[in-house]
């Protein structure tokens, strides 16, 4: 915190609008210019900062001096001053006017752009739900990659640590125009870039836009590297560099509200081309499109695929066998999975909350449901049997299966 | 000229003969108790106000300093071990370590929710839900119990009638009957805290708070306090309206009455005119939440923007039922410590009157981020008009204090640390009132500080001035002068540092309503929840003050300061009937250069030689 | 606000408006009954505003669902709501005449002109509940019901000693979620009897309102309370009368008559 301390003092002072010798960290804003818009909001904040500063200096000045100059003395007459004057109260009422025209007409310009997307923006629909946010590109894929950032990361390394909370990082391209069309699955929620500087309210049953002109790393940005910590490389085997810029949810939407976090990672146009095709389920095969379902939808956050544990009941050989729900035991085959996606609530996994959300056949349509199953299929040790004959499978389960399940909870009993 | 009148006060801070002051008991304490229970006094009413409303403020600042001292860290700071559903015992790992409730998100939840069969849990408890309670519960209670009845309920009740030279407010029973409805909707309110706490932010945005929780009754309970309170600020307001025309003391025309008649008289217009949309709405969303009747809830074909509109409809104005009053008690605080007649009369009242009309015209500036381009053009434009009255009021206190005769009491401290934060609060407003801007800010940590300057730094600042103002007058008591100065600097200082950091974390990307936050803003945060201790360390030296005032205080002059508005005519405290016979007014409220005050005594208080030219 | 002084010196013949003195803080009676029908009117101002509410949450949802709204529409009998525009504007007369009647101390009249009008409003419930709520929500009908054409349609209504009649599928119209009424063909047809049930289910209770202040006059009236005088209750109880007759004047036509 010292340092952090040190490097505030060291940024002390107005913040000046030069270009190029921006610093990317002041007492008023982060990174400055990520898009024009943001700049321009900027500027507009700092005029009004200033000419704020300087009606502030000059009334608390003058109230300062009127409280020492005419301090009660005993004995000292108050000297007499008119209690009236119409030429002066008529100025002090129209010169204000006068910045609050300006403040409003800057003001209104910088709505228009923030607000008015380009003809040749690229759509991309952005879905929002309790505590999480899906991005769908143009050619229907989703990204399936998420990170833990922040003190959660420092303290719970890894997304296998209970606590840590993995954020969707949604790659978009640089130097171009984004428009996303929003929408909410459950309450309203707000989609906030601050580096952006523009946030829109997401409601259920209407869509907002939002877009913004992002733009591009340079080589100043830093390198992107994999998992195991080697420099991606595009096709061309030039380095990739990206920018990364947070989203947070603005509008109060529950517990996790202040967890529900998201990043965009903008990279250049031709990396961005080669991951969305690499997402994309075309010329996939139905466990393929499964599994970036799974990932990209969110699934992923409750739902886990080695028998561990989760929020709601793992996939792990959940096909072909029994499960309890309120409704009695079912068999878990594809009507049951396509029950359970599309109408959550019709039947519950016994000890497990009904908090599943609701999708529709726009989020998840037959192709994608049909590789969800099979997806759920491949990971199931019953997906060969016949539905016939699952009651007498599930009675002889092989307890091999529930090996990693049971030796994770034998010790703590 | 002189209308001194010394006939008026008894002996001085004394208890006159027949009848005695409104505060000496009738007889044992349980006659006492039902005397004040039953009473339909004005002054009577307005202390049990104070009492209530400082409650209340008790109760929201210990939420403030839990949310304050949460924010410390970016991660949960007072971490909560979470309890085993099965065994209902502190839940442990493998290794033994406890599980704490923050942990719960990823395999543990589940753990948890696997042993809780056939039960359902209707929110996640990630660890957060406490903070989203505390937050909650500051908001709701310093907004509609605090602040809202703050100086109207409390200080305009016991004032109003003294500065008319009325013997009561027009109804008197109506005016109990206020505040046994205020005292009945904080009572719900407090027991929809105590089973359990209320989430949905203060705002009750839809469908949030119409699905959260929905098998337990705390959010209906905690609505209907905040409908039933709607009621009292009704009365209340009407009350005051309808004394304000028909009691003024003979000779008081409608510009010779004090400034903070007017002020509350534009609140209490607002109070009338807008409460009653805020009943209906709240009273749909507990339909909406008991019957799902759908009117604001987009799955059934509602429209939460709707709930909004009719929300700011009436939050709007209310910020203004808020804001209006203190600045009533500032335009009286000012000339009465400058001996100065206040700059620009008229046009102090009528911007009273221009805010209260404007205050309708601009709620939709809460909603740029959600509602349509044309009408956050319409509203940003209609926004920056309420700008233009609230800076003349500013200038005109300002310009009082050019050639005056200025004491540096407590009440004239606060007055100046007024003028000092609500010039940062409005001006601070201008970058929300632009749309550029807006857009970044909205809902956003800039927001909080914002509000926080006018509604704190503006209302309860001028709250507590105000009881320094008129404590000798309500109590009869004189106070330490000394030690109150302390007690404001403390707070103006610790209001700062809470507040002004908040600015910066705005704009920097922190929204509000957030427990966790990114590792960068937590310097920020510190700084701030150092600020909210200095804070409550002035508002306790405050109370001290006050308590002792009570025990062992000097006994008040009638007319301490050497104002000229009729209740300084009165006696300290005031006799039960305020006057002893009907004052006749002679002199405007702030004529210092032609008027000696009345039951001035140069022991008391020393005042200034009369300037040549008065007569 | 009005105190009434039974301790005064004058004897018990003397009607007790004669013996009424005005609260101690006003100057005189005249004074107090101007300030208490200036808070009467500003009171009702804020009813009015209570259902503004109401109606501007009509207006915007009418304007994004019209097919859901004219259909719901089409299930209200206009003149059930005839009878009850007739029902309260001819107690709104009654209430007037009942105030002229004791401030020309003519008690006997004036009491029951006050009883007229409360059995006028318990007429407006009854009308309320029995012809429009109750078949709406249950199916179950009183045959003298002036049927809509579409009742009719409905052949498998039963007979259930006389008067009472069920028509199977009619039921069901219930607010939001509550809503079961199988042939609605508009989807947002719920949202439609939300804002009827709540707008006129306010209204009711309004309606309650009123006539418990009616029946306080009534009670205070057979005690001599109002004459030339001092009339203050009846006066205001009639100026809320006469608001809760207006707010139904503009509900009948936006709920009942506009398609």
């Amino acid at each position: 915190m010292i340092e952090k301390l040190s490097q505030l003092v060291s940024t002390l002072g107005p913040t000046t609008l030069a270009a190029e010798s921006q610093p990317t960290y002041s007492w008023w804003f982060r990174n400055w210019g990520a898009t024009e818009n943001a700049t321009h909001s900027d500027t507009i904040f700092m005029n009004i900062w200033w000419i704020s500063v300087g009606w502030f200096v000059f009334l608390m000045a003058l109230m300062v001096y009127f409280v020492i100059r005419y301090r009660r003395r005993p004995g000292v007459p108050a000297p007499y001053s008119p209690s009236h004057n119409t030429s002066l109260e008529v100025a002090w009422t129209v010169i204000p006017c006068f910045f609050l025209t300006y403040m409003f007409l800057a003001g209104f310009s910088g709505y228009i752009e923030k607000m008015v997307a380009p003809g040749d923006a690229i759509e991309m629909n952005l879905t929002a739900k309790k505590w999480d946010w899906t991005l769908t590109y143009p050619n229907g894929a989703s990204s399936p990659e998420r990170t833990v950032v922040g003190a959660a990361a420092k303290t719970q390394a890894g997304d296998a640590t209970p606590g840590a909370r993995p954020i969707p990082i949604f790659y978009i391209p640089g130097d171009t125009s984004v428009k996303l069309k929003m929408v909410s699955q459950d309450v309203m929620h707000s989609f906030w870039v601050p580096d952006f500087r523009i946030k829109m309210d997401i409601f259920p049953n209407r869509y907002t836009t939002y877009w913004f002109h992002a733009k591009g790393p340079d080589q100043s940005s830093p390198v992107l590297k994999d998992s195991t910590g080697k420099d991606v490389t595009t096709a061309q085997g030039e380095k990739v560099h990206y920018n990364d810029h947070f989203i947070f949810c603005a509008e109060y939407c529950g517990d996790q509200h202040s967890e529900m976090w998201g990043i965009i990672r903008v990279v250049p146009r031709v990396y961005y081309a080669a991951k969305i095709e690499e997402w994309n389920i075309e010329g996939k095969t139905p466990e393929e499109i499964g599994k970036l379902v799974y990932q990209s939808q969110g699934c992923v956050a409750c739902h886990t695929v080695d028998g561990s544990k989760g929020a709601a009941p793992t996939w792990k050989d959940l096909f072909g066998n029994t499960v309890p729900t309120n409704a009695g035991p079912t068999l878990a085959d594809e009507n049951y999975i396509r029950e359970s996606i599309y109408t959550p609530n019709a039947k519950i996994h016994e000890g497990y909350p009904s908090n599943m959300p609701v999708f529709t056949t726009a989020q998840i349509d037959e192709r994608r449901m049909q590789g969800l199953i099979a997806y759920i299929k491949s990971i199931s040790s019953k997906a060969g049997t016949a539905p016939a004959a699952a009651p007498a499978a599930a009675a002889g389960q092989s307890p091999a299966d529930n090996k990693p399940a049971d030796t994770k909870e034998a010790p703590k009993k | 000229m002189s209308t001194l009148d010394s006939s008026n006060a008894g002996h001085l801070g004394g208890h006159h003969a027949h009848g005695g002051s409104y505060l000496t008991p009738k007889g044992g304490w349980l006659t006492t108790v039902i005397d004040w229970a039953t009473t339909v006094d004005h002054k009577k009413i307005g202390v049990m106000y104070m009492v209530a409303v400082l409650f209340m403020f008790f109760l929201g600042g210990v939420a403030a300093l839990v949310v304050r001292t949460e924010l410390v860290t970016p991660v949960r700071t007072v971490e909560v071990q979470a309890t085993d559903p099965a065994t209902g015992q502190p839940m442990v790992d493998a290794e033994g370590k406890p599980v704490m409730k923050s942990e719960i998100r990823g395999q543990w939840l589940g753990e948890m929710k696997a042993k809780i069969t056939g039960q359902e849990l209707t929110s996640i408890d990630g660890g957060n839900n406490w903070y989203n309670r505390a937050f909650t519960l500051h908001g709701a209670i310093m907004v509609f119990m605090v602040i809202i009845p703050s100086i109207p309920a409390s200080l305009g009740n016991f004032l109003i009638p003294l500065m008319l030279g009325a013997k009561d407010v027009a109804f008197p029973r109506l005016n109990l009957l206020s505040w046994y409805v205020y005292v009945t909707g904080s009572i719900f309110a407090v027991c929809s805290i105590v089973i359990g706490g209320v989430d949905t932010g203060w705002t009750f945005y839809t469908p949030y708070s119409t699905t959260t929780d929905a098998e337990y009754a705390n959010v209906v309970l905690m609505v209907l306090g905040a409908f039933i309170l709607g009621f009292s600020s009704i009365l209340t307001g009407l009350n005051f309206v309808v004394t304000v025309h028909k009691l003024r003391a003979p000779g008081m025309g409608w510009f010779d009455m004090p400034l903070f008649i007017w002020a509350m008289y534009s609140t209490s217009l607002i109070q009338v005119l807008a409460t009653p949309v805020i009943g209906i709405t709240l009273l749909l969303l507990i339909f909406e939440r008991m019957f799902r009747i759908g009117i604001f809830d987009p799955a059934l074909g509602g429209d939460p923007v709707l709930y909004q509109h009719f929300f700011w409809f009436y939050s709007h104005p209310v910020v203004y039922v808020m804001i209006l009053p203190a600045f009533g008690v500032i335009s009286e605080i000012i000339p009465v410590h400058s001996h100065k007649k206040i700059f620009g009369y008229r046009a102090v009242a009528f911007a009273s009157l221009g805010v209260a009309l404007v205050s309708f015209l601009v709620w939709g500036h809460h909603m740029f981020a959600s509602s349509g381009e044309l009408a956050a053009t319409v509203f940003s434009a209609l926004t920056f008009l309420v700008a233009i009255p609230t800076a003349v009021k500013v200038f005109n206190w300002i310009a009082t204090l050019y050639k005056g005769s200025i004491a540096l009491t407590t009440p004239m401290w606060y007055a100046l640390i007024f003028l000092f934060l609500f010039s940062i609060g409005g001006l601070t407003g201008l970058p929300l009132g632009t749309l550029a801007t807006d857009l970044h800010l909205h809902d956003s940590y800039y927001v909080v500080a914002h509000f926080h300057y006018v509604m704190m730094g503006g209302t309860i600042i001028t709250f507590v001035g105000g009881l320094h103002h008129w404590w000798p007058k309500m109590f009869g008591r004189m106070y330490n002068q000394f030690w109150a100065n302390i007690g404001a600097f403390t707070v103006f200082i610790g209001f700062n540092v809470t507040f002004f950091t908040q600015f910066f974390l705005g704009t920097q990307g922190m929204p509000r309503r957030y427990a966790s936050y990114i590792d960068d803003y937590q310097i920020y945060h510190v700084i701030s929840t150092v600020g909210s201790y200095i804070l409550l360390l002035g508002f306790l030296i405050h109370l001290f003050v006050f308590l002792h005032s009570l025990v062992a205080g000097r006994k008040a002059p009638a007319n301490p300061w050497g104002g000229l508005t009729l209740e300084w005519e009165a006696a300290s405290p005031p006799d039960e009937h305020n006057f002893h016979h009907e004052p006749i007014v002679k002199h405007g409220p702030y004529d210092f250069d032609t008027t000696v005050p009345p039951h001035w005594d140069p022991k008391d208080y020393p005042l200034p030689a009369r300037p040549k030219h008065a007569h | 606000m009005s105190t009434l002084d039974t301790r005064s010196g004058i004897g018990n013949d003397v009607p007790l408006w004669k013996r009424y003195v005005a609260g101690h803080h006003w100057r005189s009676a005249d004074e107090e009954f101007d300030a208490c029908t200036l808070g009467f009117w500003l009171f009702l101002a804020t009813e009015v505003l209570l259902f503004a509410g109401l109606f501007c949450a009509y207006a915007m949802l009418r304007y994004k669902y019209p097919e859901a709204f004219v259909n719901g529409s089409s299930y209200l009998d206009w003149r059930w709501g005839c009878v009850n525009t007739a029902v309260l504007l001819l107690s709104s007369y009654t209430m007037a005449a009942s105030i002229r009647m004791f401030q020309l101390d003519r008690q006997g009249t004036g009491k029951l002109l006050l009883a007229i009008t409360f059995v006028c409003g318990l007429g407006f419930l009854f009308v309320k509940g029995t012809f429009e709520y109750m078949p709406k929500l249950s199916g179950w009908f009183f045959f003298l019901d002036p049927a809509l054409p579409h009742y009719l349609e409905f052949k498998n209504a039963e007979a259930l000693g006389g008067m009472l009649v069920h028509i199977d599928g009619y039921g069901g119209k219930a607010p939001g979620q509550f809503f079961s009424y199988a042939f609605s063909s508009d989807p947002w047809e719920p949202l439609w009897w939300s804002v009827y049930y709540s707008a006129t289910g306010i209204h009711a209770l309004h309606v309650v309102i009123g006539m418990s202040l009616i029946a306080w006059c009534w009670v205070r009236a057979r005690k001599g309370a109002y004459g030339p005088t001092h009339y203050t209750m009846v006066e205001n109880t009639g100026l809320y009368w006469h608001l809760v007759d207006l707010i139904w004047i503009f509900l009948f036509p936006l709920l009942y008559l506009i398609h």
